[in-house]
């Protein structure tokens, strides 16, 4: 009798696991839902942005500023898309499943958040750009004119700020482990308090460090980018490792 | 009357909906705390806070029925639990008619606590600068529980129809959020006026825009949505597989 062994060293049972995330997370009709959404939302809010933004030849704003604005709003596509990507585990019971497969947690939840990030980056990236070059469209300004060294900044600026926040979310999703009470949670924070903290200046939250980051302006109290870009890894680690922890000691 | 008081039951004792019932309270005080102490106080002292509140309020009424359609707890394996429901209470109609009572009992005990605290945290910070407490300002108040029921009734109605709770309280949630969605439209397009949220919102704050319309034509105009919107949500839910 012959037997056969695995012989997957620990490096190609981990590519193993984030492929198999990775074909969980593109194959999810809700992916692509919330993403077309959000790139079908971004577009709408930058036309009624675009339209009533009154860009005379003296300007003062930058125009790339507006460029962005609608993507404080549909920002909130991407923090679904975290939410859905770990609580999708739950529905049904497919957790089990998963954890068959991949017995170790961690290993689990690591390829799980490597397979999230490069389909959020790509996708932040051209909803982003799309964004500006809808801004460039409606309001009929040049791209000529549009300083390009900024885009160059703060479009792969706001594509990290996103990814990092879909795996923020990812986190919570996880500990929580029901997808409309963790969207809830997140949703209520970014849409209601945040807007009503933004006079504040308090750079110690995620979003508002964010958006010295990738706005075109940025203001003079604004703390250096090293700063506030900390400020998003530390609120992205500071959920992600105890969902990680955590999800290592329970039972599914 | 056992349909209602099932319902009841499962609203009172659901971890989300003290989610949004906290929500619902915490956040118009803690509005009313910061505008207190940093803005001049106007016609709308009070009140403001209550159209962003209303936030618990759709979160509450997503939940009611949300909370039916979900197969995400530890042991459901898939099933959800809108098949006991209809297993316990067969009629469709039935069913929906003591969901919408539940939501609609709920919802104003949140109102009318959130309401008592924005109004006492205002006089406590503002005390004679707050708005009197007159019977003009106890029609509004009134109209401010209205408004947070058929807020909550038109999250619960959107959500029958989608049978998941994410997209509704979504886009729900970013229109009451400081900048809503509706008023940018009516900006440019008059009919947006009648949108549901803008002319609830004529009960009870003094919202300007374009179109004049008075408190209670704001407030039938918004039953009416909402009315529209449930017996479209009870024609589907009584005639598909749950």
């Amino acid at each position: 009798m012959t037997t056969t062994t695995d012989f997957r060293t620990p490096a190609t049972a981990f590519t193993d696991a984030v492929r198999a995330e990775a074909s969980k997370l593109w194959s999810l009709p809700a992916t692509w839902l919330v993403l077309g959404g959000t790139l079908a939302l971004t577009i709408v809010l930058s036309i009624a942005f675009g339209t009533s933004a009154n860009i005379g030849p003296d300007q003062t704003v930058n125009i790339l500023d507006y460029g962005v604005t609608a993507v404080t709003w549909t920002q909130c596509g991407f923090f679904l898309l975290g939410v859905i990507a770990s609580t999708s585990e739950y529905i049904g019971g497919q957790i089990r499943t998963t954890l068959i497969a991949i017995p170790d947690r961690i290993t689990w939840r690591l390829a799980a958040t490597v397979a999230l990030v490069p389909i959020t980056f790509a996708a932040a990236l051209l909803i982003v750009a799309t964004s500006i070059t809808t801004i460039l469209l409606t309001t009929g300004v040049p791209i000529a004119e549009a300083d390009l060294d900024v885009a160059a900044r703060i479009i792969p600026s706001a594509a990290g700020y996103l990814t990092l926040m879909a795996v923020l979310s990812s986190a919570l999703g996880l500990l929580i482990r029901k997808a409309i009470p963790a969207a809830a949670i997140l949703l209520v924070y970014l849409l209601i308090l945040s807007p009503l903290l933004q006079g504040q200046n308090w750079y110690f939250l995620p979003d508002i460090a964010s958006y010295t980051l990738w706005f075109a302006s940025v203001p003079d109290t604004a703390p250096p980018a090293i700063a506030s870009w900390a400020v998003v890894l530390a609120w992205t680690l500071g959920l992600l490792i105890p969902s990680i922890i955590i999800a290592n000691r329970r039972d599914t | 009357m056992r349909a209602l008081r099932a319902e009841l039951s499962k609203l009172a004792t659901l971890p989300f909906v003290w989610l949004a019932v906290a929500a619902g309270l915490i956040v118009p005080t803690g509005i009313a705390v910061i505008t207190s102490l940093t803005t001049t106080p106007g016609s709308d002292t009070g009140f403001s806070e209550l159209a962003i509140g209303v936030l618990g309020a759709i979160i509450l009424g997503v939940a009611a029925i949300g909370s039916e359609y979900t197969a995400e707890g530890e042991e459901s394996a898939g099933s959800r639990q809108i098949t006991t429901t209809l297993t316990a209470v067969p009629s469709r109609v039935r069913l929906l008619l003591a969901k919408v009572i539940a939501v609609a009992i709920a919802t104003a005990v949140l109102a009318v606590v959130a309401i008592a605290l924005v109004f006492a945290t205002v006089h406590l910070l503002l005390g004679p600068d707050a708005p009197a407490l007159d019977g003009d300002t106890f029609a509004r108040a009134t109209g401010a529980v209205v408004y947070w029921v058929l807020m909550a009734l038109l999250g619960f109605g959107l959500t029958v129809l989608t049978r998941n709770g994410i997209i509704p309280m979504a886009v729900l949630v970013a229109n009451s959020s400081a900048v809503t969605v509706t008023y940018l439209l009516a900006q440019s397009i008059p009919a947006a006026n009648y949108l549901p949220d803008l002319a609830g919102m004529r009960m009870f704050t003094t919202v300007s825009t374009s179109v004049e319309i008075a408190p209670l034509t704001g407030g039938l105009v918004m039953a009416a949505w909402v009315i529209a919107l449930l017996i479209a949500a009870g024609a589907v839910f009584t005639r598909r597989d749950a």
